[in-house]
């Protein structure tokens, strides 16, 4: 028994840093190629776009076939499950962050832009001190949502071999027979994660907007 | 000096200037009145490069707002302040009015803030600096975004509607803020509603109808001794 809890230690440890390193590389990439969309870059923007399309439309699942088993047979680098996993869940992540940030930025009224440029500001100077701290309350729910999402999906990585939580319940299955004890307990600690994960996103959340009092309506 | 030279501006198939021909001289308060939608706003949103020209030229200072590399020198010399203010909602008043000095014209940080304190001052708002746009009433953003706009020390003001959004008994503070503006010589182009205020504070009137300038002249001759049959009619429409 106290083994059976050390292989779902373990499993939770992996799922965690799987989870926790693709989302920040993934959110930070993606705002960046967010930026490059949005200022229109020529070539690297019909780039993005691409990028997007293709990994926003295509199972999970697929992508990480592909990085795992397709990659080595093609060129000479060949990820452990483990590289392959943060990899494709970076990109992944990546590209749905894409439309989040840039959802947020068209969501900043026309007139904050006009208003900034109309005294000779400079697009990043705009970007930069005008729109993103405007955009980035914007951004924080929709980023939970995916971030929860991610969490979720993260479980697939099992099947290229990753000793994440649902390959410790795999293990733990084949040996004790018991699914109806295993999984529901498996299920939980997913359950929990996202639950405190939610719970610090609220908390976030809360005191940004409190920090931003200019969001209540005007007088 | 600002001149517009047969300015043609179409929004797809709707002609909203058709060559309109006037200029705004130094030290001029001029208003553009006219009809709603008679496109009194878009002169002067095309001289701060907000909107391209579909035809003819614009000269600020003998600039021409067509070459892209004139375009923020352009904005410096010329600031607009807006109808719906448009005010930075994330900064407070005194940094609203600070940033663009600070980052554009590299003034630094206490010269700025200096500067902002004294338009405050000078519009009646010296205790609201630390305020946030949403935590003023219209007339007091306004009066904000006519700091923001002076802080620049642009050599024009362009003014777009700035009373039309604020309630009633708010404009005569933003009206009176503008009246001291113009007794002290700054060049100002007023695209207004207000008539009785336009002939109180602007030497020229350019009146448009259906984007096209059919009268620009001394604001004594537009009031005192209108021939226009229609204009001596919209006069008398807006005065009630």
């Amino acid at each position: 028994m106290p083994h059976d809890a050390l292989v779902i230690w373990s499993g939770f440890l992996w799922t965690l840093g799987i989870f926790a390193s693709s989302m920040v590389l993934g959110s930070l990439i993606g705002f960046v190629l967010a930026l490059v969309l949005h200022a229109r870059v020529p070539v690297l923007a019909q780039l993005v776009a691409t990028f997007v399309e293709l990994f926003r439309n295509s199972p999970l699942l697929v992508q990480l076939f592909l990085v795992f088993y397709g990659l080595p047979m093609v060129t000479s680098f060949s990820p452990s499950a483990t590289g392959a996993a943060v990899l494709t869940m970076t990109v992944n992540t990546a590209a749905f962050m894409v439309i989040i940030v840039i959802s947020a930025l068209d969501a900043v009224p026309r007139g904050q832009w006009q208003a900034a440029g109309s005294f000779g500001m400079s697009y990043p100077q705009v970007m930069w001190l005008m729109v993103l701290p405007q955009a980035i309350r914007t951004m924080i729910p929709p980023t939970i949502v995916l971030a929860i999402g991610q969490l979720q999906t993260s479980s697939l990585v099992s099947i290229i071999g990753v000793d994440d939580l649902v390959r410790a319940g795999t293990i733990l299955n084949t040996r004790t027979l018991r699914p109806f004890i295993i999984w529901p307990v498996i299920g939980l600690i997913y359950f929990i994660m996202a639950k405190v994960m939610a719970h610090y996103a609220a908390r976030i959340e809360r005191r940004v907007r409190a920090k931003i009092t200019w969001f209540a309506p005007a007088a | 000096m600002i001149e517009l030279l047969a300015v043609s501006k179409k929004y797809g198939a709707l002609q909203v200037l058709n060559d309109i021909t006037m200029h705004f001289l130094d030290g001029e308060v001029t208003a553009v009145l006219g009809p709603s939608g008679a496109g009194k706003s878009t002169p002067i949103r095309c001289i701060n490069c907000l909107e391209q020209l579909s035809g003819g030229d614009i000269l600020v200072d003998g600039k021409s707002v067509r070459e892209r590399r004139n375009m923020r020198e352009i904005q410096k010399q010329c600031s607009m302040v807006f109808q719906q203010f448009n005010l930075y909602p994330h900064l407070t008043a005194l940094d609203n009015i600070t940033l663009a000095p600070m980052h554009v014209l590299k003034l630094g940080r206490e010269a700025a803030r200096q500067r902002a304190h004294e338009l405050l001052a000078m519009v009646g708002l010296a205790d609201k600096g630390g305020r946030y746009p949403a935590e003023l009433s219209g007339g007091e953003q306004q009066r904000v975004g006519i700091c923001r706009a002076l802080a620049m020390q642009p050599r024009h003001l362009l003014l777009d509607e700035v009373t039309s959004a604020i309630d009633p008994e708010m404009t005569t503070e933003v009206l009176r803020v503008i009246e001291k503006l113009a007794a002290q010589g700054t060049t100002m182009v007023l695209v207004t509603h207000e008539i009785d205020f336009a002939r109180r504070v602007a030497s020229r009137i350019a009146f448009v109808e259906r984007g096209r300038l059919i009268k620009h002249e001394s604001s004594v001759d537009f009031f005192g001794n209108q021939s226009d049959e229609r204009i001596s009619r919209f006069i008398q429409k807006m005065k009630h």
